[in-house]
């Protein structure tokens, strides 16, 4: 009786379109909605609260004759470039080691993993002090008979910037190893064996057959780890407070900063808007990409 | 959750038709008021409790939200965000120049009917109450008074170093340092963030420059004064200074420095009045046999000071008012002071009140204020937020700080500082 | 016991870089649990690798129920219970939403639904900062400003949907459509195949939702500090109560303890659902 079930399935349609509507609410109201207040926002002369004062770009003109607003990207880039390319090289690299029938291997997953467990803040602290030449890593290693070891880039403006690398890779290098070793498991064991019984050497077998199998996986990996590079603050809040001076500031410390504490919000929300352009540009191939293969 | 979602509807289409920032008149349930502050940890929240407790005493409900982080950033996001939430706080911990940006937006309250209980015009010295003041109106009550030009010593270790007497000029601290460094110890525990070097600079630039020239600087941002050999020398002497910092506590806060003054590992320590309570935490009393305090050298007829404070907002009921007005004049009541300063190292604002019970750093404190004010050596700290707003603050830090992390000459360090300054400026 | 030919030196080139990037990866955890055995005395004296003289649990017992935090003397342990009290709810309520949501991008398409979808995914990339004030303006308005729940658990739905909806999209997509289709040609309706066909086939996802969520609102900070007030805050909020501070006195010691007890729940989750979150992942989340 098609006509019964053409009639149903029109109901259940509606249904399926009421019950996605909350979320579509939300999203334009609190995503959007939102935006488009910060866009309004970055055109006012808005100080310590926000006022409907317009002033035209003068905050973009502001920003971008900002010193430290440069900084702050140029220290995007750098930081975001390295954390993106040695978390996911790494946490590869991990859970191909794991995939090798380790012993233990769920006792090593918990070791890599559990630093997406601690607050940002005190493990700011943790890193801070082993960063230290005084008393951290520089001192121990001297203590151990290398007097001339150093290791102070958490003092030197133009170094600072790589141990906020460390200690985010740190952070969350496990979880890129969980989501590469889920795939690594996805990898059907059909095609593995075919190419050991070809005679192919394990290190050929991943780089010609199980690799280009994950592109998925990379897929995932890269937009959550371009996302939290983009995001990340409370860790550099913690372990360097942006500084020293401001050579550790980042695009969301430095909208945060002008924003809240100096009070120049307009400049704030224009650099926010800018933060979100970065992400669009790095988000939109990643969607382009991914309706291509839903199509 | 789709009623929710309905009156948020409601609400998207109320932002987009009213649009902007209004603060609108809510009716209250709850008769507390909420004092927005960041003193979160150790003696600074006792002493709040201790607020809370004496107000309670007096009938009127305190809300203690303290928010630690960055300074008082952390507080200031949680100030702006009640303001967008209708839900106006009683008081909120704002100092310094700051307070007139807060005058300019109309939404702080008079509290002269507190002042004038409290006799503030005459008990409170006039370079804390022009802060407190709004187009003459009081806006604000002062909490504590804190200097900042210390130099903190071991007097052990001076000893030992062949000094019979801490250093009173700047060759002398000189000599000092060099002694120090020869008997085996750290001379000078410090450095660090922008933050604990400003604070080191606070003191070497009143030395060098006077009184004058140190407020033609931080509050006038006179390009002349701050391009200037005056400033050059000022960054000689952080140099000077620098050198006698070992580089490797740079990662460690100022507590770890007053610790290794009061361990007999560090012989000097420049910082603020705030260390009495770290030294009294580590069961060393400042101005007893084993720490000294002294004026920072050539600056005994001087002082540095910063002042801790609370805005307060119009309330929209009489009760609130009542209320609000009966704080004030707890915070700057004699029992309330003599109790907190002890606690947070610094003196009363009170002037009129009899320091019983406090060290011998905080007595010296009250008598050498007393002098510098005869002596026009009041100065406030531009360290502290206390000399002008907040981007000229940021840029003189940020620009001490890429001269002390850096190999910058002095002259290009107070080039750039003037063009920072002048920038920061513009950006208000 | 394997045999020493099967135990040859790949296998030990294996388990010697497996265990340097172990070290490295505890490395600071042990730094912070010696921290927290120490006395402020000890401290200030040793090494920061150094082992305590003894186990003294008084920085802990100190940071659970006596250390000064806001408005009370009473430890972290009120604060623990209001990151249960908010966790619990917001992480149910954003899964359960997401899994419908993911339900119907992927078999109840309708026209341009996939849109809505690209346009949802940028909520996994907005700034936080962003929202604080206006989100603070719409909480004002509707009466929940300030408190845990609904106020400080409503924003950790709305900003967490945008991640449970990938997660279970990514996931349903693999299960063949052919099964929907024949579902309601037997006259199953939109919520009976949700829950006789999509639901029974979900526990992996369901986990690895559920992990992340707990995971992102339990650690949250921002939200936190700027959506609660009075005592309602969450642990992570009390915890920076306690360590930003900057002319007070530190206490590095209980610091690193309450830091420890707060990270407790997150931990207990990996050691005991780890292994599902492997297992969810490796079913579909991955797999684009």
């Amino acid at each position: 009786m098609p006509f019964m079930n053409a009639e149903f399935s029109g109901r259940d349609r509606w249904m399926a379109k009421l019950v996605l509507s909350p979320t579509i609410l939300a999203a334009t109201f609190f995503i959007y909605g939102f935006i488009l207040w910060t866009i309004w926002l970055s055109l006012t002369r808005s100080t310590i609260l926000p006022s409907n004062h317009f002033v035209g770009l003068a905050n973009y003109y502001d920003l971008f004759g900002s010193s430290r607003w440069w900084r702050s990207l140029s220290n995007l880039g750098i930081f975001g470039g390295l954390y993106v390319v040695i978390s996911v090289g790494l946490g590869l690299g991990l859970a191909i080691l794991l995939d090798q029938r380790v012993k233990a291997e769920r006792l090593y997953q918990v070791v890599f993993l559990y630093p997406m467990a601690l607050s940002a803040v005190v493990t700011g602290v943790a890193w801070r002090w082993l960063l230290d030449p005084g008393f951290g890593i520089q001192a121990i290693v001297r203590s151990m008979g290398f007097p001339h070891f150093a290791f102070a880039w958490i003092d030197d403006p133009d170094m600072a910037i790589y141990t906020v690398v460390i200690a985010a890779v740190w952070q969350t290098t496990g979880f890129m190893m969980a989501i590469f070793l889920a795939g690594l498991r996805g990898v059907s064991p059909e095609i593995v064996k075919a190419a050991q019984i070809d005679g192919a050497s394990t290190g050929r077998i991943y780089l010609r057959v199980i690799l280009p199998s994950l592109a998925p996986t990379f897929f995932v990996a890269l937009v959550l780890s371009v996302g939290l590079a983009i995001k990340s603050f409370g860790l550099i809040i913690a372990l360097t407070g942006g500084g020293p001076g401001y050579s550790t500031n980042v695009p969301s410390i430095f909208m945060y900063v002008f924003s809240f504490q100096r009070g120049e919000m307009g400049v704030g929300a224009a650099s926010a808007l800018m933060m979100l352009v970065i992400m669009m540009i790095f988000v939109l191939p990643f969607l382009y990409l991914d309706s291509r293969r839903q199509a | 959750m789709k009623s929710m979602h309905k009156k948020m509807l409601a609400v998207c289409i109320g932002l987009a038709i009213g649009g902007g920032f209004s603060v609108p008149a809510m009716a209250d349930s709850a008769p507390s008021l909420s004092v927005i502050n960041w003193w979160t940890a150790g003696s600074e929240a006792k002493a709040m409790h201790v607020l809370v407790q004496m107000m309670k005493a007096k009938g009127v409900n305190i809300q203690n939200d303290a928010i630690a982080g960055g300074g008082g950033a952390q507080a200031r996001t949680i100030l702006k965000t009640r303001l967008m939430e209708g839900q106006i706080p009683g008081a909120a911990q704002i100092k310094g120049v700051e307070i007139q940006q807060w005058g300019h937006t109309g939404l702080l309250a008079n509290i002269d009917a507190a002042a004038q209980a409290g006799n503030w015009d005459k008990n409170v010295p006039a370079v804390v109450n022009d802060y407190m003041k709004y187009k003459g109106n009081y806006v604000a009550a002062p909490m504590d008074l804190h200097r900042l030009n210390w130099l903190w010593y071991n007097r052990a270790i001076l000893k030992k170093a062949g000094i019979s007497a801490a250093p009173q000029s700047w060759p002398e601290l000189m000599t000092d340092l060099a002694k120090v460094k020869k008997a085996g110890y750290i001379p000078m525990a410090g450095g660090g963030n922008g933050w604990m070097i400003a604070t080191e600079f606070d003191p070497i630039a009143l030395e060098t420059g006077g009184p004058t020239w140190y407020k033609d600087v931080f509050v006038k941002l006179d390009p002349k004064a701050i391009d200037s050999p005056t400033m050059v020398k000022a960054l000689e002497r952080l140099r000077a200074i620098e050198a006698y910092t070992p580089k490797s506590l740079a990662g460690r806060t100022w507590n770890f420095d007053t610790a290794l003054v009061a361990h007999g590992k560090a012989a000097f320590q420049i910082m603020g009045d705030w260390a009495n309570g770290q030294f009294e935490f580590l069961h060393v009393t400042p101005g007893g046999p084993q720490v000294g305090c002294v004026a920072f050298p050539g600056t005994a007829k001087e002082f540095i000071y910063n002042v801790d404070s609370f805005i307060f907002f119009r309330q929209n009921t009489p009760a609130k008012r009542a209320a609000e007005i009966k704080l004030a004049e707890t915070m700057v009541s004699p029992k309330f002071q003599l109790l907190f300063n002890k606690y947070k190292g610094s003196i009363p604002d009170l002037m009129n009140v009899s320091l019983n019970g406090y060290n011998a750093c905080q007595k010296k404190s009250r008598a050498q204020f007393l002098v510098a004010r005869k002596e026009n050596g009041l100065v406030p700290s531009f360290s502290q937020n206390m000399s002008t707003y907040g981007p000229p603050t940021g840029a003189f830090i940020d620009s001490l700080d890429k001269f002390y992390t850096s190999n910058e000459t002095p002259q290009a360090a107070a080039a750039a500082m003037a063009k920072r300054v002048e920038v920061a400026k513009s950006q208000d | 016991m394997r045999t020493s030919s099967a135990f040859g030196p790949r296998r030990w080139l294996i388990y010697g870089l497996l265990t340097v990037a172990a070290v490295f990866f505890l490395l600071p955890f042990y730094v912070m649990l010696v921290t927290a055995f120490k006395t402020m005395p000890e401290i200030y004296s040793t090494g920061i690798l150094a082992l305590p003289d003894s186990l003294n649990f008084s920085a802990w017992i100190h940071a659970w129920s006596a250390a000064t935090i806001g408005a009370a003397s009473e430890g972290i342990h009120g604060y623990f219970l209001n990151s249960f009290i908010l966790v619990i709810p917001a992480v149910i309520i954003s899964t359960a939403i997401g899994a419908f949501n993911g339900y119907i991008l992927t078999h109840w398409r309708f026209r341009g639904s996939n849109i809505f979808f690209y346009m949802l995914l940028l909520g996994t990339i907005i700034p936080f900062q962003i929202v604080l004030l206006p989100m603070a303006w719409v909480e004002g308005r509707i009466g929940i400003a300030g408190t845990l729940v609904p106020g400080l658990m409503m924003v950790h739905v709305i900003y967490g949907l945008a991640f449970t909806t990938l997660f279970f999209r990514n996931y349903y997509v693999g299960i063949p459509h052919d099964l929907i289709k024949a579902a309601r040609v037997d006259g199953a309706g939109f919520f009976s195949i949700f829950f006789r066909i999509m639901l029974p086939v979900s526990t992996p996802i369901i986990m690895v939702t559920a992990i992340w969520q707990f995971t992102m609102i339990w650690n949250n900070f921002l939200f936190g500090v700027v959506f609660t007030q009075g005592g309602q805050q969450p642990v992570t909020v009390a915890i920076n109560d306690l360590v930003d501070t900057v002319t007070s006195v530190h206490m590095w010691n209980v610091d690193m303890a309450a830091a420890i007890f707060a990270a407790l729940p997150t931990l207990l989750v990996y050691l005991i659902a780890g292994k599902y979150f492997v297992r969810g992942l490796t079913a579909g989340a991955v797999k684009g």
